[in-house]
Protein backbone atom coordinates (compact mmCIF):
# COMPACT_ATOMS: atom_id res chain seq x y z
CA UNK A 1 0.00 0.00 0.00
CA UNK A 2 1.35 3.47 -1.14
CA UNK A 3 1.50 5.76 2.32
CA UNK A 4 -1.26 8.31 2.13
CA UNK A 5 -2.61 6.64 -1.17
CA UNK A 6 -6.17 7.47 0.08
CA UNK A 7 -5.79 10.99 1.01
CA UNK A 8 -4.14 11.43 -2.53
CA UNK A 9 -6.72 9.78 -3.95
CA UNK A 10 -9.58 12.13 -2.42
CA UNK A 11 -7.69 14.78 -3.08
CA UNK A 12 -7.28 14.24 -7.03
CA UNK A 13 -11.47 13.26 -7.19
CA UNK A 14 -11.67 16.86 -5.36
CA UNK A 15 -10.00 19.13 -7.85
CA UNK A 16 -11.32 17.06 -10.65
CA UNK A 17 -14.85 18.08 -9.89
CA UNK A 18 -13.21 21.44 -8.94
CA UNK A 19 -11.93 21.79 -12.75
CA UNK A 20 -15.28 20.39 -13.98
CA UNK A 21 -16.80 23.03 -12.20
CA UNK A 22 -14.93 25.71 -13.41
CA UNK A 23 -15.67 24.11 -17.22
CA UNK A 24 -19.49 24.42 -16.61
CA UNK A 25 -18.91 28.25 -15.66
CA UNK A 26 -15.95 28.94 -18.26
CA UNK A 27 -18.41 27.61 -21.15
CA UNK A 28 -21.65 29.96 -20.17
CA UNK A 29 -19.49 32.96 -18.97
CA UNK A 30 -18.97 36.52 -20.65
CA UNK A 31 -15.16 37.30 -22.13
CA UNK A 32 -14.16 39.25 -19.40
CA UNK A 33 -15.30 36.78 -16.60
CA UNK A 34 -14.14 33.83 -18.52
CA UNK A 35 -10.41 35.29 -18.41
CA UNK A 36 -10.54 35.34 -14.46
CA UNK A 37 -11.98 32.04 -14.66
CA UNK A 38 -9.32 30.24 -17.10
CA UNK A 39 -6.74 32.00 -14.58
CA UNK A 40 -8.02 30.22 -11.92
CA UNK A 41 -8.82 27.19 -13.63
CA UNK A 42 -4.96 26.55 -14.11
CA UNK A 43 -4.30 26.80 -10.66
CA UNK A 44 -6.45 23.83 -10.33
CA UNK A 45 -5.23 22.09 -13.41
CA UNK A 46 -1.67 22.70 -11.57
CA UNK A 47 -3.17 21.40 -8.27
CA UNK A 48 -4.26 17.83 -10.19
CA UNK A 49 -0.68 17.76 -12.29
CA UNK A 50 0.74 17.88 -8.93
CA UNK A 51 -1.21 15.07 -7.69
CA UNK A 52 -0.41 12.86 -10.85
CA UNK A 53 -4.29 13.39 -11.82
CA UNK A 54 -5.83 14.33 -15.17
CA UNK A 55 -9.29 16.01 -15.72
CA UNK A 56 -12.51 14.19 -16.11
CA UNK A 57 -15.69 15.25 -16.48
CA UNK A 58 -17.73 15.16 -13.08
CA UNK A 59 -21.71 14.14 -12.69
CA UNK A 60 -21.47 16.56 -9.09
CA UNK A 61 -22.65 20.24 -9.38
CA UNK A 62 -21.09 22.80 -8.10
CA UNK A 63 -23.29 26.30 -7.37
CA UNK A 64 -21.34 28.38 -5.10
CA UNK A 65 -17.40 27.97 -6.33
CA UNK A 66 -16.26 29.76 -3.18
CA UNK A 67 -18.02 28.24 -0.63
CA UNK A 68 -16.65 24.68 -2.80
CA UNK A 69 -13.36 26.00 -2.21
CA UNK A 70 -13.36 27.06 1.04
CA UNK A 71 -15.11 23.46 1.53
CA UNK A 72 -11.91 21.82 -0.18
CA UNK A 73 -9.30 23.74 2.01
CA UNK A 74 -10.92 22.43 5.36
CA UNK A 75 -10.98 18.72 3.81
CA UNK A 76 -7.45 19.26 2.54
CA UNK A 77 -6.39 20.82 5.43
CA UNK A 78 -7.32 17.90 7.54
CA UNK A 79 -5.55 15.41 4.73
CA UNK A 80 -2.22 16.93 5.33
CA UNK A 81 -2.57 16.49 9.03
CA UNK A 82 -2.92 12.89 9.16
CA UNK A 83 -0.22 12.26 5.82
CA UNK A 84 2.58 9.84 6.99
CA UNK A 85 4.83 11.42 4.53
CA UNK A 86 5.78 14.76 4.96
CA UNK A 87 5.93 15.92 1.35
CA UNK A 88 2.43 14.71 0.97
CA UNK A 89 1.66 16.78 3.93
CA UNK A 90 3.19 19.70 2.51
CA UNK A 91 1.49 19.20 -0.87
CA UNK A 92 -1.71 18.48 0.53
CA UNK A 93 -1.12 21.41 3.16
CA UNK A 94 -0.22 23.96 -0.27
CA UNK A 95 -3.02 22.73 -2.06
CA UNK A 96 -5.46 23.43 0.48
CA UNK A 97 -3.49 27.02 1.14
CA UNK A 98 -4.57 27.97 -2.79
CA UNK A 99 -8.27 27.04 -2.56
CA UNK A 100 -8.86 29.26 0.50
CA UNK A 101 -6.78 32.15 -1.27
CA UNK A 102 -8.75 31.31 -4.17
CA UNK A 103 -12.41 31.72 -2.37
CA UNK A 104 -11.53 34.97 -1.50
CA UNK B 1 15.16 18.42 7.72
CA UNK B 2 14.86 18.06 11.54
CA UNK B 3 11.55 19.49 12.93
CA UNK B 4 13.58 21.84 15.25
CA UNK B 5 15.54 23.05 12.17
CA UNK B 6 12.45 23.87 9.99
CA UNK B 7 11.42 25.43 13.57
CA UNK B 8 14.13 27.79 13.75
CA UNK B 9 14.27 28.73 9.65
CA UNK B 10 10.30 29.30 10.01
CA UNK B 11 11.42 31.47 12.85
CA UNK B 12 13.86 33.39 11.30
CA UNK B 13 11.64 33.84 7.85
CA UNK B 14 8.97 35.30 10.25
CA UNK B 15 11.14 37.95 12.34
CA UNK B 16 12.74 38.98 8.75
CA UNK B 17 8.73 39.12 8.30
CA UNK B 18 8.20 41.49 10.62
CA UNK B 19 10.94 43.78 10.18
CA UNK B 20 9.59 43.47 6.30
CA UNK B 21 6.22 44.62 7.38
CA UNK B 22 7.42 47.79 9.75
CA UNK B 23 9.19 49.24 6.47
CA UNK B 24 6.44 48.48 3.95
CA UNK B 25 3.37 50.01 6.40
CA UNK B 26 5.30 52.92 6.97
CA UNK B 27 5.12 53.66 3.22
CA UNK B 28 1.37 52.29 2.41
CA UNK B 29 -1.39 54.20 3.28
CA UNK B 30 -5.57 54.39 3.43
CA UNK B 31 -6.61 50.16 3.61
CA UNK B 32 -3.45 48.75 2.49
CA UNK B 33 -1.82 50.04 6.05
CA UNK B 34 -4.43 48.77 8.16
CA UNK B 35 -4.18 45.31 6.08
CA UNK B 36 -0.66 45.40 6.53
CA UNK B 37 -0.68 46.28 10.64
CA UNK B 38 -3.21 43.47 11.05
CA UNK B 39 -0.53 41.08 8.95
CA UNK B 40 2.16 42.30 11.13
CA UNK B 41 -0.08 41.81 14.48
CA UNK B 42 -0.56 38.11 13.19
CA UNK B 43 3.00 37.56 12.11
CA UNK B 44 3.85 38.45 15.47
CA UNK B 45 1.88 35.58 17.02
CA UNK B 46 3.41 33.01 14.81
CA UNK B 47 6.75 34.07 15.85
CA UNK B 48 5.65 34.14 19.46
CA UNK B 49 3.80 30.45 18.95
CA UNK B 50 7.22 29.42 17.11
CA UNK B 51 9.69 30.61 19.84
CA UNK B 52 7.27 28.54 22.44
CA UNK B 53 7.55 25.57 19.88
CA UNK B 54 11.56 25.69 19.78
CA UNK B 55 11.59 26.31 23.30
CA UNK B 56 9.68 23.20 24.08
CA UNK B 57 11.97 20.80 22.40
CA UNK B 58 14.91 22.49 24.90
CA UNK B 59 16.87 24.87 22.06
CA UNK B 60 17.23 28.29 22.18
CA UNK B 61 15.30 29.85 18.95
CA UNK B 62 17.40 31.99 16.50
CA UNK B 63 17.88 35.29 17.54
CA UNK B 64 16.19 38.57 15.03
CA UNK B 65 19.10 40.35 12.85
CA UNK B 66 19.10 44.23 13.84
CA UNK B 67 17.95 44.87 10.35
CA UNK B 68 17.35 42.94 6.90
CA UNK B 69 18.29 43.73 3.43
CA UNK B 70 15.17 44.42 1.81
CA UNK B 71 14.88 41.88 -1.59
CA UNK B 72 13.32 44.16 -3.31
CA UNK B 73 13.33 48.50 -3.75
CA UNK B 74 11.13 50.36 -1.49
CA UNK B 75 10.21 53.96 -3.12
CA UNK B 76 6.69 53.87 -3.30
CA UNK B 77 3.45 51.93 -2.71
CA UNK B 78 3.67 49.78 -5.58
CA UNK B 79 6.56 48.23 -4.51
CA UNK B 80 5.58 48.37 -0.80
CA UNK B 81 2.64 46.04 -1.86
CA UNK B 82 5.39 44.40 -3.89
CA UNK B 83 7.40 43.69 -0.60
CA UNK B 84 4.33 42.55 1.04
CA UNK B 85 4.10 39.78 -1.18
CA UNK B 86 7.33 38.62 -1.76
CA UNK B 87 7.46 38.66 2.30
CA UNK B 88 4.47 36.25 2.48
CA UNK B 89 5.64 34.07 -0.14
CA UNK B 90 9.24 33.65 1.45
CA UNK B 91 7.60 33.05 5.02
CA UNK B 92 5.30 30.10 3.09
CA UNK B 93 8.39 28.12 1.53
CA UNK B 94 9.45 28.03 5.02
CA UNK B 95 6.05 26.61 6.11
CA UNK B 96 5.92 24.02 3.45
CA UNK B 97 8.90 23.05 5.15
CA UNK B 98 8.13 22.77 8.16
CA UNK B 99 4.69 20.72 7.51
CA UNK B 100 6.90 18.19 5.64
CA UNK B 101 9.40 18.24 8.51
CA UNK B 102 6.54 17.61 11.25
CA UNK B 103 4.56 15.16 12.67
CA UNK B 104 1.25 13.47 11.81
CA UNK B 105 -1.45 14.71 13.68
CA UNK B 106 1.19 16.94 15.59
CA UNK B 107 0.28 20.44 17.07
CA UNK B 108 3.46 21.81 15.37
CA UNK B 109 2.13 20.68 11.69
CA UNK B 110 -1.59 21.76 12.40
CA UNK B 111 -0.13 24.99 13.43
CA UNK B 112 2.35 25.02 10.38
CA UNK B 113 -0.80 24.00 8.08
CA UNK B 114 -3.28 26.49 9.43
CA UNK B 115 -0.36 29.20 8.63
CA UNK B 116 0.52 28.41 5.22
CA UNK B 117 -3.44 28.94 4.27
CA UNK B 118 -2.77 32.38 6.25
CA UNK B 119 0.20 33.27 4.18
CA UNK B 120 -1.63 32.32 0.52
CA UNK B 121 -4.10 34.16 1.94
CA UNK B 122 -2.38 37.32 2.20
CA UNK B 123 -0.27 36.93 -0.89
CA UNK B 124 -3.08 36.99 -2.73
CA UNK B 125 -4.54 40.34 -0.84
CA UNK B 126 -0.84 41.63 -2.34
CA UNK B 127 -1.51 40.69 -5.95
CA UNK B 128 0.40 36.90 -5.85
CA UNK B 129 -1.36 33.87 -5.90
CA UNK B 130 0.66 31.23 -6.62
CA UNK B 131 -0.86 27.84 -7.52
CA UNK B 132 1.12 25.74 -4.86
CA UNK B 133 2.16 28.27 -2.15
CA UNK B 134 5.27 27.65 -0.47
CA UNK B 135 6.38 24.41 -2.81
CA UNK B 136 10.25 24.79 -3.36
CA UNK B 137 11.03 25.87 -7.00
Amino acid sequence: MVPDAAALLSARTGEQRLLAAYDAKIAHAAAKERARLEVARAIHAAHLSALHGAPLPSEQRIRHLPAALRSSAHHLRGLALAAVVGENAALLASIAAAHEASAG
Amino acid sequence: MTELTALQAALAAEQATIYGYGVAGAVLTGADRTYATTALAAHTVIRDQLTALISALGATPVAAQPAYRLPTPLNDTDEARALAAQLEQSGAGELWDLVAATRPAGHARALAISWLSDAAVRAAHWGAEPALPGQPA
